[in-house]
């Protein structure tokens, strides 16, 4: 590969972060020799768009909007600077000792607050920020309380950082840098696994998404980039002072995140810089400067609440005319399951005197089926019978009180969702459970990819893009290409999900579980508000991948599709079983009539 | 002794000003699942605007009270509508987008009290000066009209909720608006209702509590964090939950300060977001709400 050929390459896979980076640098370019903006605010919208970056990757990637990033911020600023005045170590030294302290402290505070519900997670480390900076107030011994520390000098590397272009580069190496890291985390695997996250967080790890360590080790890394935006804002301005890190500190990175458009990452070089700007605009006028940004956030929160970058591509997207797709169709792309099972006699899943309790009701009392291999087994029973709780419990959403599910030998009562996923068996759900913030070619791909396992080593390999990581992404994106082409979607690949109607978001839904190749596809009322067209697309489909060797259970209220469909039929009514055999059986069986008609 | 009574004395006054501006929270919380950072700048104004009626423009305590409630009443409503412009019954605003939408009204409202009345801290008028003795501390006489306005407004807000139709039609709309509005609740006035209720429980708040806290234009982030902080610790099914907790948390931190070594700005800002932190943690519900 030539030298143009890369760049081409790169160029055509980042357009977004090579057309962000080149028009900023060419508007601010003049501004700055028309000193309309000055060197002070170039290097601080570095700092801090590695801030806002960190803040973005939680927020507009996973959707949790975090408020203790302004204490990360300080411990950055903090370490550099106590290390320093207190040891004379390094200010580089200080900032990799600072990012070793924020990934402790991010890995607690993670730990206890990604359990909470959105507006508590904002409380829980808006706390922690608070509690950052009283410390840092008063802890003069350490700190040097109010009156701050000073006399902080600048790095060495090669050369010396002293002015303001050296150490403007030095600042703006760093942000390019994570800016590409988080760039392609944001568009890898990861990026789509967060923002099913973000959507749907039961979803997310019925499909394979270790969803606790993913949004740990997110809030960790994101933690880490406020950290070390706060080492470089300690290096650069020599000295630190808790009022850089209050909450008007925090308020304005929030600013420049949702100014400059949350989930777009390059709306950060914008809201940075403008918000850097504004004191120049006001000068002295503090009071102006205060009512100013009261206003200026209503604004962007009620008008504007997905920033300039997100209404820029809102633009781009409406005027881009929608991409017609060449005639190739690409092969079937059902793989053969039954060579990937084991050849025993044993059924697939067994089902064990199974119970779950909400609360004083019974829903589930005792029940046991199995499903054999490549069978298909009908689940029905009247309203409330307990079919959707038992599907969760085999799913992994609900843990059951009492008795055992086995796939196999493998006890799965015990297994979290995503671990049950990664087994084999998908779901489908009865309202279906699409990722919103993902199109739905991207929906299938989350599928396609097994979830994510959220582990460090993973999001490095996303975020560095190795080439392992590009080839399986091809592979995916391919793959989905032709279950779409099985399903006659292909023309609402790059659609939302929004903009497609019901009974196709079901088929969508079902070809996502289906990618991730389960031995067992549980489906809870796939045809229920479809109509007849669909349902047939549907039994179709299903009776394909019977064909392929996929085993199913199937909960309907559409008697006539259970009976054509399943090989065996499992009655429930109150949490238990009454009845389970061949359709012809079920429909003669005294104890379903009675349950059915009452 | 005195001393000990001392430290209760300010623990009391330290909670009731918790337990006052939590419960201007509960009740929009109670309606509207909206965690209402703007309730802070309600205070904030009821505050100031009182002092500038008082002091100023020298009308009556009383005159000034209804005036102010009033006044608030409206500056809650307004809110609402704002804060709900994009909303209907069946697509509630998303919390962080409620979080995030109070805030900016936070930060604006704030503004505004520092272009009217400026960037210096002042003392808000009295209901009563001077102070009395008790067992050996002194207590002064606002502190008595904070208890009393606290439980005041706290068991008026329970008689609310539970005995008329509209407290009750607010309680259905916190559990499913959508159902609620299909029966027949007309959720925006309910939430307009709950919204200008907050206001005038948060301007009462204000008033009472600016003579000890004093009052600048960005207590309004103070007044909305500490009114959190009782709300949680109390307990989020119950008006006499933020009564209970901010009592609570001011007495455990000024009994702190009994401890040697310890010193009271530490204390002021640490002690509370530990609190809010390890109630987070452990008993997310409150100490009063039951585990649903």
């Amino acid at each position: 590969m030539t030298l143009s050929q890369a760049v081409a390459y790169l160029a055509r896979r980042n357009a977004r972060f090579f057309f962000a980076l080149l028009a900023y640098a060419f508007a601010i370019t003049p501004l700055y020799f028309l000193r309309v903006v000055h060197s002070d605010v170039i290097v601080t919208s570095a700092i801090f768009f590695v801030v806002v970056l960190g803040l973005d990757l939680l927020y507009g990637c996973a959707g949790m909007l975090s408020f203790g990033h302004i204490g990360f911020f300080a411990v950055g600023a903090y370490s550099v600077a106590v290390l320093f005045t207190r040891f004379a170590i390094s200010p580089l030294l200080g900032a990799l000792a600072g990012t070793l302290i924020t990934i402790a402290l991010s890995y607690a505070l993670g730990r206890v607050c990604l359990r909470l519900a959105p507006s508590y997670f904002m409380l829980g480390t808006l706390a922690f920020g608070i509690m950052t900076h009283s410390a840092i107030t008063v802890w003069y011994s350490v700190t040097g309380g109010d009156g701050g520390l000073g006399g902080i000098p600048r790095p060495i590397i090669g050369c010396s950082l002293d002015t303001d272009l050296t150490f403007g580069a030095f600042a703006a190496a760093c942000a390019i840098v994570l800016f590409w890291l988080t760039y392609s985390l944001s568009r890898s695997r990861i990026g789509r696994a967060l923002r099913a996250i973000r959507g749907d967080a039961v979803a997310a790890s019925c499909l394979g998404i270790h969803v606790d360590r993913l949004k740990t080790n997110t809030f960790v890394i994101s933690a880490c980039y406020a950290s070390f935006g706060g080492s470089l804002f300690a290096m650069y301005n020599g000295a630190v002072h808790p009022d850089s890190f209050s909450l008007g500190t925090l308020l304005d990175l929030l600013l420049m995140m949702f100014f400059g458009g949350e989930g777009t990452l390059w709306g950060g070089l914008l809201g940075t810089t403008i918000i850097r700007q504004l004191p120049d605009i006001f000068g002295g006028l503090h009071g102006g400067q205060v009512l100013f940004e009261g206003i200026f956030f209503c604004l962007v929160i009620f008008v504007l609440p997905r920033g300039i970058a997100g209404a820029v591509e809102d633009a781009v997207k409406r005027l881009a005319s929608p991409r017609t797709k060449a005639g190739v169709r690409a092969a079937s792309n059902i793989p053969p399951i039954a060579a990937r099972l084991q050849p025993e006699q044993a059924p697939l899943l067994q089902v064990e005197n199974v119970a779950r309790n909400f609360g004083g009701v019974r829903a589930i009392d005792g029940v046991s089926f199995a499903i054999h291999r490549g069978q298909i087994k009908g689940l029905i029973g009247p309203n409330g019978a307990g079919k959707s709780t038992l599907l969760n419990l085999i799913s992994g959403v609900l843990a059951p009180d009492d008795g055992c599910i086995l796939l196999y030998a493998t006890e799965l009562s015990r297994l979290r969702p995503d671990q049950i996923a990664k087994l084999g068996i998908q779901r489908t759900f009865q309202h279906e459970r699409l990722f919103p913030h993902l199109s739905i070619e991207e929906n299938i791909m989350v599928g396609e990819e097994h979830g994510a396992d959220g582990s460090l080593s993973e999001l490095l390999e996303c975020a560095l893009g190795s080439r392992r990581t590009l080839t399986a992404e091809r592979a995916a994106r391919a793959k989905t290409q032709a279950w779409l082409c099985d399903l006659q979607l292909e023309a609402y690949a790059g659609a939302t999900t929004e903009s497609v109607p019901q009974g196709l978001r079901k088929l969508v839904e079902l070809a996502r579980a289906c990618a991730a190749q389960p031995f067992l596809l549980l489906l809870d009322e796939s045809v229920a508000g479809l109509n007849d067209v669909e349902k047939q697309a549907v039994k179709g489909f299903i009776k394909k991948l019977h064909a392929a060797g996929l085993a199913f259970l199937i909960i309907e209220h559409d008697i006539d599709f259970v009976m054509e469909l399943c090989e065996e039929i499992c009655v429930i009514s109150f949490g238990r079983t009454i009845a389970d055999g061949p359709p012809a059986d079920i429909r003669k069986n005294d104890a379903v009539i009675a349950a059915y008609l009452g | 002794m005195p001393e000990f009574t001392q430290v209760i004395v300010a623990g009391l006054s330290q909670g009731a000003i918790y337990a006052l501006l939590g419960l201007g929270f509960s009740i929009v919380f109670l309606a509207t699942r909206i965690l209402n950072l703007a309730q802070g700048s309600f205070a904030l104004w009821g505050g100031f605007v009182f002092l500038s009626m008082v002091a100023g423009a020298k009308i009556p305590l009383a005159i000034s009270f209804v005036i102010m409630l009033i006044l608030s009443a409206a500056l809650g409503a307004l809110t609402q509508l704002i804060v709900s412009l994009r909303s209907k019954p069946w697509r509630p605003i998303s919390p962080d987008m409620a979080v995030l939408s109070t805030l900016a009204l936070l930060v604006f409202f704030e503004g505004a009290a520092f272009m009217i009345w400026g960037p210096d801290p002042q003392r808000g008028p009295a209901l009563e000066n001077g102070v009395f003795r008790l067992f050996g501390a002194i207590v002064p006489w606002q502190l008595v009209w904070m208890i009393v306005g606290a439980l005041i407004i706290a068991t008026g807000l329970q008689v609310f909720l539970r005995s008329t139709w509209s407290g009750r039609a607010m309680r259905a709309c916190a559990q499913n608006p959508m159902m609620s509005s299909l029966l027949g609740i007309n959720v925006r006035r309910i939430g307009v209702l709950a919204f200008a209720l907050g206001a005038m429980i948060g301007a009462t708040a204000g008033i009472l509590v600016s003579p000890i806290t004093w009052l600048d234009y960005q207590s309004g982030g103070t007044f909305a964090l500490n009114g959190i902080l009782a709300y949680l610790i109390g307990g989020e099914e119950d008006v006499a939950g933020p009564v209970v907790g901010g009592f609570l948390l001011g007495i455990v931190q000024s009994a702190l300060l009994l401890l040697p070594g310890t010193s009271g700005g530490l204390l002021e800002q640490v002690v509370p977001m530990l609190a809010l932190i390890i109630m987070l943690v452990f008993r997310p519900q409150g100490l009063l709400a039951r585990r649903i």
